[in-house]
Formats: structure tokens, sequence, C-alpha cells
């Protein structure tokens, strides 16, 4: 194992942790309910770690992505069902990032939004297609690095730690009202799909085959999603720390993504404000390329095209074609004038749905004996991954009456 | 008799949804109206870039209007207050907009309880 | 595995990838044609694309899938597979069997240039 490539594998999942929906949703749960949702991150972090490293294990031991075996398993009925639902996903959580680069842009530049959009997408697909996979991964993981000024900003503001600390274990706030209980519920779930996003463990996996892992490379899987998704969430916790510190007090539910990096100034200053807008833009452009290539990755493992950003766009034509149209149907999306901010909360809605189907056949195939040999899941795994699919059932089912009652986590 | 459940939640629902849809435009409005009165507060203080101020206090200029357009009942306190905002030019003091904010959070309280 | 002997025709080898002997994905097995008699079928050949999915799918799904992507089916014959695990290993390339077609057009619209 090179500790090079181990470290910057670490730092990589670290830097590519956080995108706009889990910036917007942690900020505003800081805000609403103080560090009451702070062990929801932390239960939501274990799932995509139990469910991050299924994923690269299949991967690695199966030498087939999550989509290759999903269809195999699922059936193509079924398959496409899960296809076109989990497509129609990413593509608006795609959109919901590049409206945010665009308005981080922006905030940093002064010109105007759809400016920054289209200008935003340009820079996202020359750098998909120049750079190789690792290239790829390496450089948006390693800048989104600049998140950490969250973190100093906390240290920096002295909030409670005691009580910071007590939002590590589990509880439902006491002296709620009926209305706060349902908003709380709804936060629950929506922080839930954020941080298990669908596309993370499509991404996840094709990137284990995009860089050749095989047995020999579990343990970095291992390590890369226990210590890198940890670390990760760490950074959101952050924010939502920040903005019950901050924010709550001076009655601010943070609606623009802009407000964020008001929580690194008040402790930091003019200089603070400017490497948060820096970690915002380079974390959300770097799930912008994940969500987008997750896309073509899908369609490309279903209909059995080449793939990969291994090869050179021409090697795998279909594969560019498809990433390329996703990224411009996104940005068209973001053209329409719809705000990005709705956008955000209808991808943490139908990605809550599609949670299931995603994880299902990753589930069957981890303990799959004919593919995964001695490297199936043993019971902590089973366990672990089961729970986690209850949870998950659980929260697609609540996601649609939360998100009506709340009128979206509004009310 | 079961029709009769359905409309009846159907009802509560469409009850809900309106109730739910005020109190939503008035939080919307508080929050936006808090985060104008911060950007302006540490743009003084801190010396914040040009860019990032002009552009929050636009966005939360914008959020006021939406959500002032959303409120069911134009006499309301809530639609004097936004009213009252969308008159306030983009540098207005943060003390008064603070306290606009707070003067929000009251109705808001009220709405929440009924 | 080699394709010898007995096969589970669904959980061993329907909606497998295909991978040609290069290594490049060349198709999915949508579908198995069978040979010989009721009681005793062989599999004649892998029936990949889009026309395949017939029999697989409802009408109106098939009109719709038919309306995208062409009716086309190419058939890849027993013969030409060297193993099958994860996915489907063919003999040769996957021009040999028909199977890039659709990948061919299409690389005549990616410019050339410009990648690492």
């Amino acid at each position: 194992m090179n500790p090079l490539e181990l470290t910057l594998g670490i730092m990589t999942a670290v830097g590519g942790f956080v995108d706009i929906s889990e910036l917007v949703f942690a900020a505003q749960a800081g805000s609403s309910f103080g560090y009451a949702l702070i062990w929801v991150f932390a239960f939501a972090t274990i799932g995509i770690i139990v469910l991050g490293e299924m994923s690269g294990r299949v991967a690695a031991i199966a030498k087939q992505p999550v989509f290759n075996l999903m269809r195999h398993r699922l059936g193509l009925k079924l398959g496409l069902v899960t296809l076109l639902a989990s497509l129609i996903s990413n593509l608006i959580t795609c959109a919901a990032e590049i409206g945010g680069l665009a308005i981080i842009l922006h905030l940093l530049t002064g010109a105007t939004y759809m400016l920054m959009a289209a200008a935003s997408v340009v820079v996202l697909i020359a750098t998909i297609w120049v750079l190789r996979f690792k290239w790829i991964e390496r450089t948006y993981g390693l800048l989104g690095l600049f998140m950490v000024i969250f973190a100093i900003a906390l240290v920096k503001a002295h909030p409670p730690w005691a009580d910071v600390a007590a939002g590590l274990v589990p509880h439902i706030p006491s002296g709620l009202s009926s209305k706060e209980l349902i908003s709380f519920a709804y936060f629950t779930v929506a922080i839930i799909s954020a941080v298990m996003f669908p596309y993370e463990a499509y991404f996840y996996s094709s990137g284990a085959i995009e860089e050749g892992w095989g047995p020999k490379d579990l343990v970095i899987n291992r390590l890369t999603c226990i210590v890198g998704f940890a670390l990760g969430s760490l950074l959101a916790i952050s924010i939502l720390a920040n903005s019950a510190h901050l924010f709550g007090p001076a009655n601010i539910d943070p609606e623009l993504p802009g407000s964020a990096a008001m929580q690194v100034a008040l402790p930091l200053g003019g200089l603070g404000l400017i490497l948060a807008l820096l970690g915002m833009l380079f974390a959300v452009a770097g799930a912008a390329v994940e969500t987008c290539l997750a896309n073509a990755y899908s369609a490309a493992q279903f209909f059995g095209w080449a793939w990969g950003r291994q090869k050179k766009p021409w090697q795998a034509p279909r594969f560019t074609i498809a990433w390329v149209a996703i990224m411009l149907l996104a940005l068209g999306i973001i053209l329409t004038g719809i705000d990005p901010m709705k956008l955000v909360e209808y991808a943490v809605l139908f990605s809550v749905l599609v949670l299931p189907l995603t994880y299902l056949p990753l589930l069957l195939l981890s303990q799959d004996r004919h593919f995964m040999r001695t490297h199936r899941n043993g019971l902590l795994g089973n366990v672990l991954g089961w729970f986690y699919f209850v949870v998950i059932v659980i929260a697609a089912i609540a996601a649609v009456p939360l998100f009506i009652l709340t009128a979206g986590g509004q009310a | 008799m079961v029709q009769r459940l359905l409309l009846t939640c159907l009802c509560l629902l469409a009850g809900c949804s309106s109730a739910t849809e005020e109190l939503a435009a008035v939080k919307q409005l508080r929050s936006a109206t808090a985060e104008w009165a911060l950007v302006n507060r540490e743009a003084i203080r801190q010396h914040l870039p040009a860019a990032y101020v002009d552009g929050l206090r636009q966005a939360a200029r914008e959020e006021i209007e939406k959500a002032a357009a959303s409120l069911r009942d134009s006499k309301s306190e809530a639609a004097r207050q936004a009213a009252a905002l969308q008159a306030l030019p983009a540098d207005a003091p943060s003390d008064l907009l603070f306290q606009r904010a707070a003067a929000l959070k009251a109705i808001e309280s009220q709405l929440e309880s009924a | 595995m080699k394709p010898t002997g007995r096969i589970e025709l669904i959980g061993g080898l329907l909606d497998l990838p295909l991978l040609d002997k290069e290594g490049v994905y060349c198709g999915v097995v949508d579908d198995i044609e069978l040979d010989g008699a009721s009681n005793a079928p062989t599999v004649k050949s892998l029936l990949v694309g889009p026309g395949a999915y017939r029999g697989r799918l409802p009408g109106w799904a098939m009109r719709i899938v038919g309306g995208l992507a062409g009716t086309r089916i190419t058939r890849v014959p027993w013969e030409a597979i060297a193993a099958i695990d994860s996915s489907v290993r063919l003999l040769d390339t996957a021009n040999a069997y028909g199977l890039h077609r659709s990948e061919n057009r299409a690389r005549s619209f990616v410019p050339k240039r410009g990648a690492m």
C-alpha cells in the first residue's frame, strides 16, 4: 500500500464530501434546531461509509461497477426503472450544483448569475475532457479542502463545546410543537438523503474500476471510506454548529448559500470569507462533476457502452456524448431561471425516493458468494447494511408527506 | 364512508397547506431581513468584498420580494412590514433591519402557535 | 467459468455485460436465443441491442425504446464466448461480431484532440 496514494485518497474523500445540498441543509439545520441534528449527520455518515465500502469492494472483487451488476440482479424492467429514476435524480442534483456554483461565482466576482452558470459549465466540461479520472478526482477533492476553513472558524467562534458534543447523542429536543416536530423529521430525512446521495455510490464504484482496484486495494477502500468520509462529515457538522452558534440567535435561517460563508467572516474576517467561498466553489464544482459523470457511468454501464475517463474521450464516444449532454441539460435547467435552492430541495427529495432502488442491488451483490467469493459481507456488514436499508426505506416513505407538510422545509 | 374520510384528509391537507405557506412566507421574510442586517453590519465592521456584499444584499431583497408576493392578506402586519422593507435602501442601517427581523419573528411565533 | 455444460440462463447469463478480447465493453446480454428440442435446449446465440428487449418489456415501453434507440439486434454466437463470470468475455474484438456499430458512428461526432 502506497502511503502517498492512501493519503491522497483520504484527502480527496474529505474535500469531496460536501456539496450544495449538505451546505444548505447543514446551515439551516443548525439555525433551526441548534446542535440537535448533529447526530443525524453522524448517523448518515456511518450509513454512507458502510454502503460506500461495499460499493468499492464489489467493484474491486467482481471487477464490475454497481450499475453493471445491478441490471443483472434486478432484471431489465426494474433495472430500467432504477436507471430512469437515478438519471432524473442525478440530473436535478447536477443542475442544483451548477446553480450553486453560479451563485458563489456571482458573489466572488459580481458577474451575472446566468453568465457564471454558462462559464462554470464550460470550465467543467473542459476539465473533464482534458484530465484523466485520477486527476479529475484529485483536483476537485484536494481543492475542496479549502472547506477546512469552516472547522477553523468554528474553533475560533468558541461555541459551547459541551452542547456540540451533546448533539452527537441521538435525541429529539424536548418542548417542540407538533409543527416543529414535523420540521425536525423533515430535516432528518433531508440530511440522510443529502449525505447518502445515490450518485456517490455510482461514482465511487466506477472510480474504483477506473483506478483498476483489485483485492490488494480493499484496505485503501476501507480506510478511504471510514477516515475520508468521517473527516468530510466533520466539515458538514462544522457548518451546522457554526450556524447554530452564530445564525440561530440572530434569527437567520440561511436561505442563500452565500450566507453560509458569513459564518467564517464573523470570526475570521474578509480573508476567511474569501477562503470559505473558494472552499464552497471547489466542493460544489467537484459535486457537479461527480453527478454528471455518475449519470454517464450509469447509462453506459446499463447499456454496455465503452466508458471511463481513463480512456480518451473518442475511445468511449457514447459515454463522452452522454456526459457532455448531461452537463448541457443541467445548464439548460438553470437557464430556465428556476431558483437553484428549489432545485436543491427537489434533488434531496428525489434522491431519497431513489435510494432504496440504488442500495438494494448493492446489498445483494456484496453478499453474493458467486461474485464476491471470500470477500462477501461479514456479519457486521450484513447487519449494518440491512439496518441502513430499512432506514432508507422509511425515509423514502416519509419524504413526500413531510415535504408537503413543511412546504419544503420552510414552515 | 371511505370517500368522506378521504375528503376530510384532503381538506385537512389543503388547510394545512395554506396556513403552512403563510408561515413559510413570514419565515422567509424574517430570515432574509436578518441576513440583510448581518451583511450590512459586517460590511462596515469587516470590510467585506464589495461583490459579496452587493450580491447578498440583492439576494436578500429578492427573497423579501418573493415572500411578500406569497402573503395572502395584503393588509396583515407581515405584509405591512414587507412593504416597509422593500422601501428601504440597500445599505439600510443594520440596527433597523435587525429590529424589523425581530418584529417578524413575533408574527411568526403567533402563526406557529395558532 | 468456461461455457460448457449446464448454465443458469437467468441467474448466470442474462443481463451480464459483454467484454471483447481487448477488455472493451461492447453491450449487454439483452436476451438469449435457444436451439434444439424444448426438453433439451441449447444456447444458440446471445442477443444484443434494443430489439432484443421485445418480449421482456410491455408493448408501450417497447414502442418508446424503439422510437429512441431503434430495434436492431446483433447475434453473438455461443461459440464466440471465452468465459463467463461477472461478465461475458468474447474470443475476438467487438467489431468482429458487429457489436460496435453505434459506438463507431458516435465516434465521428467526438473531436480527437485536447485530452491527456
